[in-house]
């Protein structure tokens, strides 16, 4: 009988491990997806600030075609792009595309000076600083979660129940590419 | 390139404000025990209890009484030492930082902090115009509670200390009505629940090391919009990582930054005062952002 007691006390013990196990990997899961989304508020705050940024830039060099055709085609697929890769590339070709903006503004003093221009200059970099927030949170939430789904004993549950582990999130900004001036 | 000595010396020897509460804690001992009142307490209390001890016929208060004379001494000698570093060291941290000094302070309750508990004070409370061009405070912020035992006497369960930092955000007042976030108390608290009886809810936030190190709670009439605007992704990542681990609490118009313990170095009261500024803009920046949304 005392033999049944212990039995059934370490198989209640193994329940309530497998229990907040599971759920501690739901959770840590759940925060990586929310981050994602916090990632993807910030990169969609960046694509509405385009339009009005090439809108702008027309104004002072309308010639200036394939350049704001570039960005314009660049925003379109970083719309469109869900996956983490393709946001990743989508992403890149914006920056790159909107540094070229920036090198036009270089030829263009009348159009660096303009009021408009440098407010919304000034509030994309301040998007691309909450990107690189939310993407350092989101790869710190997915070295915890991939941390949990490989650590003894969680990793016995965490392939069996689809834990899978998630990859890092790299996104290169602007502010991260432009190479500070120095004039003597 | 000079040291702080030489360079102290260079512009006349006048002496290096203190960068820690203890700073000269040891002089100013010695300097105590050494003066003519210590001298007359120990000469009479020494030689009152050895008296006392031969009258009574008892060589245990002969031996025992002078010594416990010579240790109470040594301990309020001590005791006035420390305090008397303390202040020298607050006061001269607010000289250095341009604020008015007052060893004793009263706080209104503005945020549930300042309302902890059923008795509280500050201490070394240095006031006036803080970096950032905010008015406000920072100071030691002491609060007990109290409970009444079986004969109705008040009796302190608990005495905590928290360092804090107050600036007075009166432009906030519309905006936040109650964003309360505490470092995690863990699972045996040093101190009890302030927040426990406010009407206010605990929000989750989208980071897992930010979750680790706080519990955020808000007002249950605070937009829930404003607070997802404050805590944006690199607000959250920036307390994830500050080394103080900060709390802070909006309400009524005033901004409370605080760590739960008591700080007692320059290095650590400048991070306090330099995270509440980073605070007070953020929510200012808020504010402004919203009124410019209104207009």
């Amino acid at each position: 009988m005392t033999g049944l007691y212990i039995f059934l006390a370490v198989l209640a013990l193994l329940a309530l491990w497998l229990v907040l196990s599971y759920n501690a990997l739901v959770k840590a899961r759940n925060k990586v997806d929310e981050s994602w989304s916090g990632i993807d508020v910030q990169l969609k705050r960046r694509h509405d600030l385009v339009p009005n940024l090439v809108e702008t830039v027309k104004g002072y060099a309308a010639h200036e075609r394939e350049t704001l055709e570039n960005v314009t085609r660049a925003r379109a697929a970083a719309v469109e792009a869900s996956e983490p890769h393709a946001v990743e590339r989508a992403e890149a070709r914006l920056t790159g595309a909107l540094g070229a903006i920036n090198a036009l503004a270089e030829a263009y003093p009348q159009l660096r000076a303009a009021e408009n221009f440098q407010r919304l200059q000034a509030e994309l970099a301040g998007v691309e600083d909450e990107i690189q927030a939310a993407r350092r949170i989101f790869n710190s939430n997915v070295e915890s979660y991939n941390t949990r789904t490989q650590q003894f004993p969680t990793l016995l549950i965490a392939g069996p129940l689809s834990f899978q582990p998630r990859e890092f999130f790299e996104i290169e900004v602007a502010a991260e590419r432009a190479v500070p001036r120095v004039a003597f | 390139m000079r040291t702080g000595q030489e360079s102290a010396g260079v512009r006349g020897r006048e002496p290096l404000a203190p960068i820690h509460a203890d700073h000269g804690q040891g002089d100013l001992f010695r300097a105590n025990l050494r003066s003519r009142t210590a001298f007359w307490a120990l000469f009479l209390g020494a030689a009152g209890t050895f008296l006392f001890g031969a009258w009574k016929r008892d060589p245990l208060i002969m031996a025992v009484g002078p010594a416990a004379v010579v240790l109470g001494v040594t301990g309020i000698a001590w005791f006035l030492a420390d305090r008397a570093a303390a202040r020298r060291f607050y006061s001269g941290f607010a000289r250095s930082v341009g604020l008015g000094y007052a060893s004793r302070f009263e706080l209104l309750p503005l945020t549930p902090l300042l309302a902890a508990g059923q008795r509280r004070r500050a201490e070394h409370w240095m006031y006036g115009r803080l970096p950032g061009d905010l008015q406000g405070g920072l100071g030691h912020f002491v609060w007990e509670r109290i409970e009444r035992d079986r004969d109705g006497d008040p009796q302190v369960r608990e005495r905590n200390r928290f360092t804090l930092c107050v600036a007075d955000l009166e432009p906030s007042m519309a905006l936040f009505k109650g964003v309360f976030l505490r470092p995690r108390r863990g699972l045996i608290a040093s101190h009890s629940d302030w927040l426990k009886d406010r009407p206010a809810s605990p929000v989750e936030v989208e980071s897992t090391a930010f979750t680790e190190r706080y519990e955020l709670l808000v007002a249950d009439d605070q937009d829930q919009l404003v607070l997802r605007r404050l805590l944006s992704p690199t607000l959250v990542a920036w307390l994830a990582n500050h080394p103080l681990t900060p709390g802070f609490e909006v309400k009524a118009g005033a901004l409370v930054v605080y760590v739960p313990y008591a700080i007692e170095d320059a290095g650590n009261l400048t991070y306090l005062v330099d995270a509440a500024r980073h605070l007070a803009a953020r929510v200012l920046g808020e504010v402004e952002e919203d009124r410019l949304r209104a207009a």
